[in-house]
């Protein structure tokens, strides 16, 4: 089906912008990139960039859950707290509610130099992005900084959740009373 | 005490001061505890996300688009930055996508972002709904939630459709001009819907105005308020869970001697056992699906989610950033006196073209002076029954009893070869709505690829259906044996 939906547009010319008009140069770019791109041909490109994020989106949920996580048994009963019901925060537990598991943030130094260097590059890209804005606006490279942002700023609610949010399992019955 | 520190007092309390006002107005105490709520760490759960995020920036963009956007087809000169159609008259709708596009700073950029997140949306919604299918996720009790992501996805499709049409460009509108001889194709009613979808005629004065205000109030609307319903529900009947690969702690207060509870770590355990802290006088067993085990919703789930956000907006910002999607400046403003070189719907709706495509005319018949033809046969009433066929699967597999996990397809033979097959289908048909492209890749015309094609949308279904059943269920029933050889071995 992708063989066949890929045979759509043929290739054709950019659009001639008339400079006069505009200082901006939305189409001036990195890359040459197709022009137009057919309906079946977008359909395939959204699907494999549907897989892709999923792809990303597992590894990096799995790298969350794992992070969390104490490696070796004596770090887990070092972590581990137990105190009688009182871990975590109020709502984790009610009439119909309880924590199963429960592990100390680590606090790491890591931790702490990933999210400084993570939150920099959050903020280089959000000038860069407000630059170009100000500037020749050129849509490439609104792409490239408004990625780079936003992957700076899932990494860094990855670093957060890693080495400095409490891993947590909560049981819920499903009945309530 | 200096008024510094009785400032710096007041500044200390103000977070808890402006909590009671708000507990004293709206009971936020008590609304607290689904703050905790247990969500499940799958990854494949994450797919409804990605949706609901894409319908955030569908919003978003569509209210910058909406700022610039001109509904209606009168003729303007357009006097903009594209050398093409300077001083050229254009529809107002044509002219003022132009501007957010080319003279707009990042409007290429969000106008982009928008159409990415709209198929984003449709895909994720469709590999969603592929995930609950194949899981088993849609049995008793889901079957209601099942019933209204059915409606979700027919929604986003209208809500792209609506949206196709609005620059009023060549390409479009001829696109469009398909759904309009399917809705007046419907016997007896056709021309009312007509008027009501399209505003009369296609393409009249008030067709881009009334598919604009379906665009921007009425579907989104309808999404809005079916979303709201989907997560209410899921909220009340909690989320399924995958198989537990060990018991839980059970609820229950520490032993007052302090010694650890059964099911709870103590310090020195060999790690098999979870760290636990409220203790428990019972483990709740893997199988019992009464409970459903997860990460609070807040911080940790809300965690998660911020990160599918993020990584959502990314995704969708590579795609606008590189690759255009429906430039209206390469195909020039509608046209009714020309034909484009490729007529096509979008990809999610390349299934019912398909359709219509291999029908034969001599399908169509008039019955009691009413004609029914084979647009409607193709474009109305096939697309209907997939839906509904859809729509009531849980109900054809159907559950007196409700089932909280989810099964793995490898072990649910038959559902998964109709899963496979319906798939196959949508696949051959949507090929079939390409046969023209698949014409041009072989070298060959339409005429020789559609009886293929015609066979194959029966053909190619029903084998892969039956080849997945039956390689399923030979390894359900060797499953099965070894189970029985390994019992008869214990005894």
């Amino acid at each position: 089906m992708w063989f066949v939906a890929l045979h759509g547009e043929p290739p054709s010319e950019e659009i001639a912008i008339d400079e006069g008009v505009s200082e901006m140069r939305p189409l001036s770019g990195i890359v040459d990139t197709p022009e137009k791109l057919a309906p079946s041909q977008v359909g395939v490109i959204v699907w494999v960039a549907l897989f892709g994020l999923v792809g990303v989106l597992a590894a990096v949920h799995r790298f969350m859950d794992s992070a969390v996580r104490p490696d070796d048994p004596e770090a887990a009963s070092e972590t581990a707290v137990a105190d009688g019901g009182r871990v975590g925060l109020p709502w984790f537990r009610t009439e119909d509610r309880w924590v199963v598991e429960y592990h100390d943030a680590s606090d790491a130094m890591e931790g702490i130099l990933a999210m400084g260097g993570l939150t920099i590059l959050a903020i280089v890209f959000a000038a860069l992005f407000t630059g170009e804005y100000l500037t020749l606006a050129r849509t490439q490279y609104f792409g490239v900084y408004a990625t780079g942002m936003f992957v700076s700023l899932a990494l860094l609610t990855v670093a957060y959740y890693a080495w400095f949010l409490p891993h947590v399992q909560v049981a819920e019955r499903r009945e309530h009373s | 005490m200096s008024r510094i520190d009785r400032l710096s007092e007041r500044a200390s309390g103000a977070s808890g001061r402006a909590y009671g006002w708000l507990d004293d107005r709206f009971d936020v105490e008590r609304g607290r505890r689904f703050l905790g709520k247990a969500f499940p760490a799958e990854d494949s759960f994450l797919l409804g996300e990605v949706a609901l995020v894409c319908f955030l920036v569908l919003v978003l963009t569509g209210i910058f688009l909406g700022m610039f956007f001109e509904p209606s087809t009168t003729g303007v000169e357009y006097e903009g930055s594209v050398q093409k159609f300077q001083g050229e008259e254009v529809p107002e709708s044509f002219a003022s996508v132009l501007q957010i596009t080319y003279d707009v700073p990042f409007g290429m950029f969000i106008r982009r972002m928008h159409h990415w997140a709209a198929h984003l949306f449709v895909a994720s919604i469709g590999l969603h709904m592929l995930r609950v299918f194949f899981t088993g996720a849609y049995r008793n009790p889901r079957e209601p939630n099942w019933v209204v992501g059915t409606g979700l996805a027919g929604l986003a499709m209208g809500a792209a459709y609506t949206g196709y049409a609005l620059p009023f460009d060549e390409f479009a509108a001829t696109a469009t001009g398909i759904g309009y001889n399917l809705a007046t194709s419907v016997p007896l009613v056709g021309d009312v819907i007509g008027k009501a979808v399209f505003g009369g005629e296609f393409p009249s004065s008030a067709t881009i105005p009334r598919l604009y205000f379906l665009h921007v109030l009425v579907i989104p609307a309808a999404i809005a308020v079916l979303l709201a319903v989907h997560m209410a529900i899921l909220v009340r009947q909690k989320h399924t869970e995958a198989p537990r690969d060990d018991d839980v702690p059970g609820q229950g207060a520490r032993p007052a001697d302090g010694a650890a509870a059964p099911g709870e770590a103590s310090a020195g355990d060999a790690g098999d056992a979870p760290a636990v802290s409220d203790g428990g006088e019972a483990t709740v067993a893997k199988e019992d699906d009464t409970v459903v085990v997860g990460l609070p919703a807040f911080p940790n789930q809300a965690a998660v989610s911020a990160v599918v956000f993020f990584l959502t907006l990314a995704a969708l910002s590579a795609l606008a950033g590189f690759l255009p999607v429906h430039n209206i400046a390469e195909y020039g403003p509608n046209n009714p006196a020309a034909t484009p070189e490729l007529i096509m719907p979008d990809w999610f709706l390349m299934w019912v073209y398909g359709f219509l495509k291999l029908l034969p005319t001599w399908m169509s018949f008039t019955v009691l002076g009413v004609h029914v033809s084979t647009e409607f046969l193709g474009g109305v009433v096939l697309p209907t029954l997939v839906f509904a066929a859809v729509a009531l699967w849980p109900f054809v597999d159907y559950r007196e009893e409700p089932t909280h996990f989810t099964a793995s397809p490898l072990d649910r033979p038959w559902q998964t070869a109709v899963g496979v097959a319906a798939v196959q289908f949508i696949m051959v048909a949507s090929i079939a709505g390409m046969n023209n492209l698949l014409g041009r890749a072989l070298g060959v015309g339409t005429g020789t690829v559609n009886p293929i094609l015609s066979a194959a949308l029966v053909v190619v279904p029903v084998v892969s259906g039956l080849v997945t059943y039956y390689v399923l269920r030979g390894g359900s029933e060797a499953a099965d044996a070894d189970t029985t050889t390994e019992a008869v071995d214990d005894d």
